[in-house]
């Protein structure tokens, strides 16, 4: 082997994935080639940089957050503890009061006041709502 | 030889939390140090760490142990690197486009998202240079100790693939740093 294959071995060679004979063969290649060498040295060096780099830790409650949400995920999927009407009922309430507090009247500066909506058909579903709300006022 | 992680895996799988805060303390650290290098921003690499350990804990019930556990736990890890790396691009094209016709663009949008998030750090600056997956490569190798062949799982290559992906990068990272 020339020099150009030999160092195009170098990685597996310092990495230990090389077969004994191959290992040899370079090794003893080495001896005579400062060449080789040095380009080997500079790997090393490299995988000493690399190595070197500071560690980056994670924050402090960080495993207990993951195993938090992982409880949380395991808990939603599973359902438990929650009848499934209690959480039908809440996710349609949780739309609900999205959907309608984008009408509140004085809510902010973007929303529009609930006369603008006194058109709604009777029966639909703004309708009954303004007149519920109407009610709690 | 038994995988000291199977049983884990297995208790997890259970429902067993305990067994999952261990993987998560086991892991963080090397799957923290693996994602902020591969993406080359430490600001988000906990997040997707997070993703990651939630993704092997919702997972745990399927794993079949054809590989060992850390090579697939780093599997996970090194696509959602990916993932996310791809995001940043297109995220970073769309603004290109968005501001060619612009005067001036607003710099914080187009700084390169994969820049290292060290500047003054020759070496992290070197390492964000190389492609995705001779960086990865090179982290398992040199940071995880981890054989040609688990490698080859994790980033989906072939051995010999691997030892080209090595040697490339050490090649490279050799140049540039001799030329500093």
């Amino acid at each position: 082997m020339n020099c150009s294959q030999i160092t195009r071995k170098f990685s597996a060679y310092m990495d230990d994935e090389l077969d004994a004979a191959t290992s040899h063969l370079i090794k003893e290649h080495l001896e005579g080639c400062p060449e080789c060498l040095e380009f080997l040295h500079g790997f090393r060096e490299v995988d000493n940089l690399v190595h070197g780099l500071p560690k980056i830790d994670p924050s402090g409650d960080f495993a207990s957050r993951v195993v938090s949400a992982a409880i949380r995920a395991s808990d939603v999927s599973s359902g438990a503890g929650v009848p499934f009407a209690s959480r039908l009922k809440r996710a349609v309430m949780r739309v609900s009061e999205a959907i309608f507090s984008l009408f509140e009247p004085g809510a902010g500066p973007y929303t529009r006041t609930l006369d603008e909506f006194n058109d709604c058909p009777p029966l639909s579903l703004s309708f009954i709502y303004f007149t519920l709300l109407e009610q709690a006022n | 030889m038994v995988d000291p992680d199977s049983a884990l895996i297995d208790a997890i799988g259970r429902g067993d939390h305990e067994a999952f805060e261990s993987l998560v303390k086991r892991y963080q650290c090397p799957l923290l140090n693996f994602i902020a290098r591969t993406i080359g921003d430490r600001s988000m690499a906990e997040d997707i760490t997070q993703e990651v350990l939630l993704r092997i804990y919702r997972a745990a019930p399927r794993f079949q142990a054809k590989t060992k556990v850390s090579t697939w736990i780093f599997h996970i890890a090194y696509n959602q690197a990916l993932t996310e790396i791809g995001r940043r691009k297109k995220r970073r094209n769309l603004w290109q486009a968005l501001c060619r016709s612009r005067e001036e663009a607003p710099e914080e949008l187009l700084a390169d998202p994969l820049e290292p998030y060290e500047q003054t750090e020759e070496i992290m600056a070197v390492l964000g240079c190389l492609p995705e997956n001779q960086k990865a490569a090179l982290l398992l190798r040199i940071n995880e100790n981890l054989s040609y062949r688990e490698i080859a799982d994790i980033l989906e290559v072939s051995v010999q693939s691997v030892e080209s992906l090595l040697f490339r990068a050490r090649t490279s990272l050799r140049r540039q740093l001799k030329k500093k």
